[in-house]
């Protein structure tokens, strides 16, 4: 432990990295932070989650010209049951789930999740599973409005 | 070609003598030997990078971590004190504090009331200027489940800026 704590002084003593404060998403449309590897998908959920979208990569014609994206996550508890981040019909007006436009067509959303869902799911219920989707904003009710995928990652500790 | 390739080769070999001897100066563990340390600190950024990506990969998560009500960290005497606020830490909030010195690193080791410490890799960041920075490194104790998942590889480097 010391020598890792002894590693890690050095690097701050030595090496000052600036921050990027992005991931190379390459040709993947979206990624997220802390990404292991793509088979695992393993995550601590009081810990913050960061999702990326790129919407230079977006292939889909109606997604094409927005310029606004936020994130819908359903998430499944402890108690069998799903519950889910905000209501569709009023996302278009619930801000703290919108993307920020990092630089040109890199969105990034972060979020803990035990924080976004600490007034939704029960006292003393873990979440097991989240699925988020990306949907354009204004989000019109359909396929059409969402970026194609629905992204799962789960909290095996929980 | 053979000349320049050494060193590399030796670097290896530095860095496991410097983990196996850590000297540490055990005369001067006292708070009076750590003057830059002493006093309150604004907590005022956060960032988070996991040990399987390196530290390369930094995120900035201040907006999660730090809140519209930073926290506080103070150091008297032997003691500390973190004021939480809005911010997001996964450290003791209070117990006693002690120095680990070595010409590689310094330490905090922080001690809760049950006798659980907590090793913080610390630095003051221009610490001759009117606003000093405390950074340290923060690794969150693994729970059994977590030591067999790739999961909770995460750190956190705290940023603080000393209260005048």
């Amino acid at each position: 432990m010391l020598c890792l704590n002894t590693i890690f002084s050095l690097y701050l003593s030595f090496f000052q990295i600036p921050v990027i404060d992005s991931l190379p998403l390459g040709d993947r449309k979206v990624v997220a932070y802390p990404s292991i590897s793509l088979e695992s998908n393993s995550y601590l959920s009081d810990e913050p989650f960061i999702l990326y979208y790129n919407h230079l990569l977006e292939k889909k014609s109606s997604l094409k010209d927005k310029t606004d994206f936020a994130v819908f996550i359903r998430a499944e508890a402890g108690d069998g049951l799903t519950y889910r981040s905000t209501n569709l019909l009023s996302i278009k007006d619930a801000i703290e789930f919108f993307m920020t436009e990092e630089k040109s067509g890199i969105y990034r959303y972060a979020f803990i999740p035990d924080i976004v869902f600490g007034n939704i799911v029960p006292k003393d219920t873990k979440i097991k599973k989240m699925e988020i989707s990306i949907l354009g904003i204004p989000y019109c009710g359909n396929q059409s409005c969402q970026v194609d995928g629905l992204f799962v990652y789960t909290f095996p500790c929980n | 070609m053979i000349a320049s390739v050494k060193p590399i080769l030796l670097l290896p070999l530095i860095s496991i003598f410097a983990c196996v001897h850590t000297p540490v100066d055990q005369d001067c563990l006292r708070l009076d030997c750590f003057p830059d340390i002493k006093g309150d600190w604004n907590l005022s950024k956060v960032e988070m990078y996991h040990f399987a990506l390196g530290p390369l990969y930094k995120e900035d998560v201040s907006y999660l971590m730090v809140g519209n009500n930073p926290s506080v960290l103070s150091f008297d005497k032997k003691d500390f004190i973190l004021a939480p606020g809005s911010s997001l830490h996964y450290i003791p909030i209070t117990g006693k504090f002690e120095f680990i010195k070595s010409n590689q690193s310094n330490i905090i080791r922080l001690t809760d009331q049950s006798g659980t410490f907590t090793e913080l890799p610390y630095q003051v960041l221009d610490e001759n200027t009117n606003t000093p920075v405390l950074v340290y490194e923060n690794t969150r104790t693994q729970s059994a489940c977590s030591m067999t998942k790739p999961s909770n590889g995460n750190r956190f480097i705290y940023y603080y800026q000393k209260v005048k």
